[in-house]
């Protein structure tokens, strides 16, 4: 005869309210800890954002804080606008050179100084140097560099790339050009350190077993590191292009959006329109900028992802 | 419950969101009236000036604080600087907020800007005939926007000329260009005999090549009611013709490009060009910073006909609208700007004209001595009988500027022939001004 379990007749009342109760807890004290960042983030990133949405509809008069609807003319105003499509187009060209720049560069240096050399840990330091030198300063470096008479107009005419000394940041041809460099500059120290997390998160076995089947160093990179290291680069990609999107200081200090506007990016062109007190314009144009970083960002994210699977298979 | 409990947690979240939403979008806040006792001012009034920190000005304004206070003892007065270049983003912060100054050091251009936005206070009632009269007609009306006074002068820079006199000697150059074609052959037999760019025309931010416009123009309208009348105007088109072959023989340095009066001092500190129009201020950094190139440097009058007109910059002082002490401000700005104290601010400063017809009169700008700097207030206060607010202050001037430095480099660097230029000038002018729909006339 077979008997089956006891059952109390509270114990599933109890064991219920027990479960019930962990859960509530479980549900409710994460939402504590994420109030002050909730706090944070709504009050300077979702109002500011909701407010620009607001303005960008508006014809808004931001001293008497007062403005009439005029729905998407703003929208239709700067879509007309010559001077937004540049900003927009030499936005997207100073992502094409400094995106691969700094996907690559700072991988080929994370790999060098990864290596068990004497003396590793002060160029480790060198290259972060820039990373921690105020943009005024590397601005104020850069031009001086840049300058008729500079260093880098003397190389140029040396490699006859120019016929007489020349400013690469005052030429309409290549200034975007030349301020695209500073940024890449700056930020080959920081996502050198991501790799460089990256390499050390590699097993070491994993070249050894390459190395005993006869891997050349280049196969070992090739297919082990860049393998290896596709969620770095797929964060430094993503890194890249919100901050390229946003490019500002460098543009600002070196050449304040010219020759002739062809260095005015998407972030320049908002500032110049909302110091003009075009703040209607300005908000219109943020809120394109913003559709597009998050655009590119799950592009770009979409595309490595399926990248790292494919190099993973 | 689990559920109920987030969305109490997520509609507090949202409701706590929407409230300081609602709160950001309260710009009127509570502002307190302006207090006066019985006819007599009280209370607390703040100026702010535009880089003018540090000694000889600290002294001044202390001196200048005193004697406001001693004349009405309730009042109690705060002036503070602000670097030039932070200027406009502060003010800007601060008329979006509540904590406006009273009283606030501006250009016409920015002033005009914030005017058509309500931002200032209406002075043309608030001023008396007399002291509108005490000043100097140009610098008067810059303070002037949609023929309502919303500032009061306060100190002048006009064009003049400064050239290096040892470049010109080597060159055997003895007068001063007047004419485009002049500062062609000038530039020209400069640099064969230094080999270096030698006329840095300034850009700034589009504003003096429009000023140069109107100059060279000497009398024609530029702008008849709203309406670039410049197209076929072959003094500009002759400016442009020359500039852009002098930019290509490298008669001029390629900063020029970047358009700032800085890197022209930066330039003609170093020898690396000779001369250049600007305000008497140039003169300041190359005292201290190059003594052997200030003793060569000689001051002149603008380099175009004797009869054109000349620009006045002028810096004025405004009082914004959401001011909570209005007569006080009031009275500030008109105690600052008097005769009295704006000669004596220029010779503070040493290198600044005062926009009060009184203060010129007085010795100081007849004989001001035989230093570079001193012949500079000279031929300064000389260019100031014909010197004039040349473009006026307009909603569009932001817009106008932006396209002017724009097409007046592309047309140095060759991009557009300087008809071209000059056309694509012309119809950038007449959008912005179709777009605020002003019928200006200069």
């Amino acid at each position: 005869m077979s008997r089956g379990p006891v059952v109390l007749p509270n114990a599933k009342v109890k064991v219920g309210t027990q479960k019930k109760s962990r859960l509530s807890m479980r549900h409710v004290a994460p939402w504590f800890f994420l109030i002050p960042s909730l706090l944070i983030l709504g009050t300077f990133l979702i109002i500011p954002i909701l407010e620009a949405f607001q303005w960008s509809l508006l014809d808004y008069k931001i001293i008497a804080g007062t403005g009439e609807f005029v729905g998407l003319s703003n929208f239709k105003e700067i879509f007309t606008d010559a001077n937004f499509w540049m900003a927009l187009l030499n936005t997207f060209i100073f992502l094409i050179i400094v995106l691969p720049l700094n996907v690559f560069l700072p991988m080929i240096l994370a790999v060098l100084v990864n290596q068990k050399i004497r003396g590793v840990s002060t160029f480790r330091i060198l290259y972060y140097l820039p990373v921690v030198t105020p943009m005024v300063v590397a601005a104020l470096m850069w031009k001086m560099l840049y300058s008729q008479s500079g260093i880098i107009s003397g190389i140029l005419v040396k490699l006859g790339l120019f016929d007489s000394p020349t400013n690469l940041l005052i030429q309409s041809s290549t200034a975007l050009f030349a301020v695209s460099m500073i940024t890449v500059w700056k930020g080959l120290g920081y996502y050198m350190i991501i790799y460089l997390a990256g390499l050390q998160s590699i097993p070491k076995d994993v070249y050894e077993s390459a190395s005993i089947d006869g891997a050349s160093v280049f196969q070992q990179f090739r297919n082990i590191t860049i393998p290896m290291l596709a969620p770095s680069v797929t964060l430094v990609s993503v890194m890249t292009i919100i901050a390229g999107m946003k490019v500002f200081e460098e543009i600002a200090l070196t050449t304040g959006g010219g020759p002739s506007g062809a260095t005015t990016t998407l972030v320049m062109y908002i500032y110049k329109k909302f110091m003009n007190l075009d703040v209607s314009i300005a908000s219109a144009a943020g809120i394109v900028l913003l559709v597009l970083a998050i655009g590119a960002s799950l592009l770009q994210m979409k595309l490595t992802s399926s990248r790292e699977d494919d190099l993973r298979a | 419950m689990g559920k109920q409990i987030n969305k109490v947690v997520t509609g507090t979240l949202a409701a706590a969101l929407s409230m300081s939403l609602l709160a950001g979008c309260n710009k009127e806040g509570a502002e307190k009236t302006s207090t006066s006792k019985s006819g007599e001012l009280s209370g607390e009034v703040t100026l702010w000036t535009a880089s003018l920190a540090g000694e000889p000005f600290d002294t001044y304004f202390d001196e200048l604080e005193k004697k406001f206070e001693k004349l009405h003892p309730d009042l109690d007065v705060t002036i503070e600087d602000i670097p030039q270049n932070e200027m406009e983003q502060k003010v800007l912060t601060s008329l979006t907020g509540k904590d406006v100054p009273d009283v606030v050091n501006l250009n016409p251009h920015y002033m005009s800007n914030i005017a058509a936005q309500g931002g200032l206070l209406d002075l043309t009632d608030m001023v008396s005939d007399k002291t509108k009269n005490s000043f100097v007609e140009g610098p008067y009306k810059s303070g002037i926007y949609e023929d309502k006074l919303y500032a009061l002068p306060w100190y002048l820079t006009t064009t003049i000329s400064w050239y290096n006199g040892d470049h010109f000697d080597q060159a055997g150059i003895e007068d001063l260009p007047t004419t485009i074609k002049g500062i062609y052959d000038t530039a020209k037999a400069i640099t064969d005999k230094t080999g270096k760019p030698s006329y840095y025309p300034v850009i700034n931010d589009g504003n003096t090549i429009m000023e140069k416009m109107v100059s060279l123009s000497n009398g024609k309208s530029m702008v008849k009611d709203g309406k670039a009348v410049f197209e076929t105007n072959k003094d500009i088109i002759d400016y442009f013709t020359y500039t852009q072959k002098m930019y290509k023989e490298g008669l001029i340095p390629q900063e020029t490009a970047e358009g700032s009066l800085k890197t022209g001092q930066e330039l003609f500190m170093a020898g690396n060009t000779s001369f250049l129009e600007g305000g008497v201020t140039f003169l300041g950094p190359i005292e201290s910073g190059a003594p052997d190139v200030y003793k060569a440097s000689k001051a002149g009058q603008p380099l175009e006909s004797e009869s054109a007109p000349v620009n006045v910059a002028v810096m004025n002082f405004a009082v914004p609208a959401k001011t909570k002490n209005k007569e006080a401000a009031v009275a500030l700005a008109e105690f600052v700007t008097n005769a009295e104290n704006q000669l004596e601010f220029s010779k503070t400063a040493g290198t600044v004209l005062p926009a009060t017809k009184d203060s010129l009169e007085d010795d100081y700008f007849k004989n001001p001595g035989e230093s570079p700097k001193a012949l500079g207030m000279l031929q300064a206060s000389e260019s100031l009988e014909r010197a004039k607010v040349l473009i006026p202050p307009t909603e569009s001037s932001a817009e106008l500027r932006e396209s002017t430095k724009n097409i007046f480099v592309k047309n140095l660097q060759g991009k557009l022939t300087p008809e071209e230029a000059v056309k694509q000038l012309s119809s950038e002018w007449n959008k912005a001004f179709e777009k605020s729909d002003e019928k200006v006339t200069f």
